[in-house]
């Protein structure tokens, strides 16, 4: 199913209205100079987010500049004159020399001119009922529409509709040389000019008073992605008397689409009483084809296809209640019934090589069951103690799930019959939750809370080996295998907060969180005990998080903010041995702001995170060629500095320049440099102007000189904001 | 790849700018600047207090009652302004004059929440991140503010919570015939939703993410086993090291519907 042409048409809807929309721009500023302006006539620009331009009937109107006429459009799409109204128009163009398949992914942004709407909204009251509309029109890639129609205590309608692009680099972040390994060079950043992927939501809600006491809310959603993605797995290069790379990224072409309906009925009882019945069904249908290339001394060696479709309809049922049963008692409670059943199928190909099988899974039968129940209240100034709050939370889960998937191998029909895996898992959750917060003493929140979890999971599996592409037996030759465990989870996580304000200078927080979670198992069958995951087994976790931070006004108008996070996360496997896996992460981030002279604002912020993984284990050679340290752990640190200075030149123009340099010092090797400056001109009190250009530069410092990631160029952006009412 | 010429001029000119900026600054207009720069001010508007936002959002404001961020507070010279609503939404008296009108109110932006988790800020400016800053995406799809969410749910809410990531990965959502255990857990057993210096916003490269759990004593042996399989220099097409990362052949981390150990 394409979920292409369900984006296009919201296209030209968005097209359509911003048409009306910027024909109500034309309205002159003299018919709104009575009103006093709340919004802030400067504009902001982000100048990653601006897009291409083209002609749309909004440039066809000129709103800004020609104004005749206009108030005839305006009147007959709307009526009477709008409360506010804002369009920025804006351009943005890159140029960019390097790797610009990894800039468009780590920009988020196309490297190319864009431009279009960057933001448009409006608001409008006609007796009792209140119209608001946002929007923008960046053309290739960044559209939104969100209207909203509501009348006073009556009925409403909601509608949003975004799309936006994510971008994918070609290489997936890893540099090599494809020419010593006997490859053209586009293999280097394979064919990413297109490498993408459209997302696309829309959401539409209409609400409807029943009575003073009810109502019914329809709502429709649409989800849609399309295009194409790097994944994060990639095959092999191979040459002789060089080291194997796993260089060539694995892409996967998608097409998706989900539909979902809902309709909820809440409704008040007794007026305290809120009750609401709601059912959901969800439709999501996929497309995936997934390209793998193997190749050595420049030659194909094997070649996998992988053609999925993923699916599954997913029921939902859900009872809500809650109540302010006084002014200090709340309580609240649901009931959540789930029936989500997954029909995917997948085949996998290996076409025109040496071993042209064909595995086909085209039958997956899968469902699970879920009801829940929860309560729980809050008890607001209780025990009659003002300001001290106590909740109680209660959840319980029942979920049962029957999984069947079965997979022939084509090669040999008659051979390979029917392989079947079955799972069959029941699970038992129970979570409680019980807090206690504290508002009495002056200026003090003190929060004093634990949650706890305990889950069962009864897990059994049996599946015939032969299905595995790979198959072992381990010494038995017995290919159905088979395993039951019984899984018992429990989680402590107590936690601690307090925020102080010492005085209207000094504002103080501190929390610190326990996590403690246990995983037993108690394997009651399984054929191979050798085999995953029989090693794996018991398991403990135990976190500690401390987070500090201040908040402070500083003399002669500087502000600044100090924050510190702790994080120690350690797994022990007491079967096989202990203390011998952590994450450790220490981050400090902080913020000044404040007149840097009399004309002057500058705004400093800064993060260091130290940040390391450790694993027990260690490289198996020496000729490792990746990320991570020699002993497969991993370093993420990395620091951020960011500068922004404002400077008032004269009263109508203001400048300001900005600089960031990101550094990640660990495994990933490399910094990025961006520095910007530009103007802004008030042209009035409801006009102003902005430009901006920006330069940047992308260093991977991973080695392979010249097939890295690197990149660096300039980017402008220029916009005008008219803002009315 | 080399430091062309193409730097130079923008620096100089940045240099200069902010040397002229400083050079400039005589006049007496900081609380302006200031002002202007704060994107969450309401050109004259003051506060109000809370009571008079239950006037018209007496629900909303009740339920507010129960959420972590209630109390919070801003305070200008002795005086504590801005408690709970307008904390967030900044000073509403022009809203309130205007019979409600929203373009008189401060209304969500990232930088809003920003202005004080600010460590979410600099995460969300790491190459990896959800599109957030890009306006793609906002904070309130995933975190609800208003209605009675963490401080008094929390784990015992009606979902599971890896839903909020379902809405939008939903092919992770399964059930699969193998599933992956941790995904009981969270999505954030192995994702940081925030952001991140490595692909997939994973929190470790994908060998050491996955031996955090998958490992045993003798993994530093010849064979390197790891599940009863070697895993080690010799291990044949199982070896992990120069040329094989695990996800390259555990390809389906998520959950399979073909193979136990996930490799498609």
């Amino acid at each position: 199913m394409s979920g292409m042409r369900y984006s296009k048409f919201p296209l030209t809807v968005l097209i359509a209205v911003l048409g009306i929309v910027t024909s109500v721009a034309c309205v002159s500023a003299d018919e709104f100079s009575d009103k006093s302006s709340a919004d802030n006539p400067t504009s902001s620009i982000n100048i990653k987010k601006n897009d291409t331009s083209v002609p749309s009937a909004s440039e066809a109107n000129d709103p800004v500049t020609t104004p005749a006429g206009t108030s005839d459009i305006f009147e007959r799409y709307l009526g009477t004159p709008l409360e506010s109204f804002s369009i920025e128009p804006s351009l943005t163009t890159y140029f960019v020399k390097g790797d610009r398949g990894r800039f468009r992914q780590d920009w988020n942004v196309d490297d190319r001119t864009t431009g279009g709407v960057q933001d448009i909204r409006f608001t409008k009251k006609q007796g009792d009922v209140s119209l608001e509309f946002e929007g923008r029109d960046l053309i290739n890639y960044d559209y939104l529409a969100h209207l909203r129609v509501s009348k006073e205590n009556g009925h409403y309608f909601d509608a949003e509709w975004k799309s936006f692009r994510k971008y994918w680099d070609g290489s997936q972040d890893k540099p090599w040389d494809p020419a010593a390994y006997n490859l053209p060079a586009q293999f280097q950043d394979w064919d990413d000019e297109e490498l993408h992927t459209n997302r696309g939501n829309a959401n539409f809600e209409y609400g409807y008073p029943l009575s003073e006491q009810a109502k019914i809310i329809l709502g429709y959603q649409l989800w849609t992605r399309e295009g194409r993605e790097t994944l994060l797995r990639g095959e092999d290069a191979v040459r002789a008397s060089l080291p194997t790379l796993r260089s060539i990224p694995v892409r996967r072409r998608v097409d998706g689409v989900s539909h979902t309906v809902s309709v909820r009925v809440p409704f008040t009882v007794g007026e305290i009483h809120n009750i609401e019945p709601g059912i959901s069904f969800e439709a999501y249908r996929d497309s995936h084809f997934t390209n793998s290339l193997r190749y050595t001394n420049g030659a194909l060696v094997q070649q996998r296809d992988y053609i999925e479709k993923p699916q599954f309809n997913d029921l939902q049922l859900q009872l809500k209640y809650d109540s302010f049963l006084s002014d200090d008692v709340y309580v609240h409670g649901g009931y959540f019934f789930n029936y989500l059943r997954n029909d995917s199928v997948q085949s996998e190909q290996r076409p025109n090589l040496a071993n042209p099988n064909t595995y086909v899974n085209p039958d997956v039968n899968n469902y699970r069951v879920s009801n829940v129940f929860s309560i729980g209240s809050a008890l607001l100034n209780f025990l009659r103690q003002k300001g001290l709050d106590a909740r109680l939370g209660f959840r319980g889960e029942h979920a049962t799930t029957d999984a069947h998937g079965t997979l022939t191998d084509g090669s040999d029909a008659t051979t390979n019959p029917f392989r079947t895996s079955d799972t069959a898992l029941g699970e038992g959750w129970f979570a409680e939750a019980v807090s206690l917060t504290y508002r009495g003493l002056a200026r003090t929140t003190a929060f004093m809370g634990l949650d706890m979890e305990q889950r069962r999971l009864d897990w059994n599996e049996t599946f015939d080996a032969k299905s595995h592409e790979t198959f072992t037996t381990f010494g038995s030759g017995n290919p159905n295998m088979g395993y039951e465990t019984k899984i018992t989870y429990i989680d402590f996580v107590p936690k601690v907060k307090l925020t102080h304000r010492l005085n209207s200078a000094v504002k103080l927080f501190a929390g610190y969180r326990w996590q403690e979670k246990e995983r037993q198992y108690n394997t009651q069958f399984d054929t191979h005990p050798g085999y995953y995951p029989g090693h794996l087994g018991d398991q403990e976790r135990r976190v500690h998080e401390v987070t500090t931070s201040a908040s402070v006004r500083l003399p002669a108008g500087w502000a600044s903010i100090l924050k510190y996070q702790m994080v120690a996360d350690n797994i022990e496997f007491p079967k096989v041995g202990d203390g011998q896996q952590d994450m450790d992460r220490d981050r400090f981030t902080v913020s000044f702001s404040g007149p840097l002279a009399q004309k002057l604002f500058v705004y400093i912020a800064g993060m260091y995170d130290y940040y390391r993984v450790n694993t027990p284990a260690f490289g198996p050679g020496t000729s490792r060629w990746g990320w991570g340290e020699g002993a497969y752990d991993f370093n993420g640190d990395v620091y951020i500095t960011s500068t922004n200075l404002n400077y008032q030149l004269t009263k109508n123009v203001s400048t300001f320049a900005s600089y960031q340099f990101t550094n990640s010092l660990g495994d990933n090797q490399n910094t990025l440099n961006e520095a910007a400056t530009g103007f802004r001109y008030n042209v009035n009190k409801t006009s102003s102007f902005e430009a901006r250009y920006q330069v940047f530069k992308f260093n991977d410092d991973r080695g392979v000189e010249d097939f890295d990631d690197d990149y660096f160029g300039q980017g402008m952006s220029f916009a005008f904001k008219k803002a009315l009412g | 790849m080399p430091n062309t010429g193409i730097m130079k001029k923008p620096l100089f000119v940045f240099c200069l700018l902010i040397g002229l900026a400083f050079y400039a600054s005589s006049c007496r207009e900081v609380d302006e600047i200031k002002k202007a720069l704060d994107l969450h001010t309401i050109p004259g508007a003051e506060y109000v207090g809370m009571e008079t936002c239950t006037a018209c959002h007496e629900d909303v404001v009740k339920r507010y009652r129960l959420e972590s961020h209630y109390g919070t507070s801003l305070e200008e010279g002795e005086k504590i302004v801005g408690e709970a609503c307008e904390s967030c939404h900044g000073p509403g008296s022009l809203h309130v004059e205007s019979s409600g009108d929203k373009s008189k109110i401060v209304r969500y932006s990232p930088e809003r929440c920003f202005a004080c988790h600010i460590d979410k800020k600099a995460q969300f400016q790491l190459q990896y991140h959800h599109p957030v800053p890009e306006g793609q995406m906002n904070c309130m799809d995933c975190h609800d503010m208003h209605n009675t969410g963490p401080a008094t749910h929390a784990i015992t809410d009606l979902e599971r919570s890896n839903e909020k990531c379902f809405k939008c990965h939903k092919e992770k959502k399964g059930p699969f015939v193998f599933e992956h255990d941790p995904m009981r857990d969270g999505c954030q057993v192995c994702h940081e939703p925030h952001g991140g210096v490595y692909n997939k916003l994973l929190v470790a490269d994908d060998n050491a993410l996955c031996l955090r759990c998958h490992w045993e004593p003798n993994t530093n042996n010849a064979g390197g086993n790891i599940g009863g399989v070697a895993h080690g220099a010799g291990g044949g097409n199982y070896f992990i090291g120069p040329g094989q990362d695990c996800v390259d052949h555990h390809r389906s981390p998520h959950g399979s519907n073909t193979w136990r150990t996930f490799n498609r």
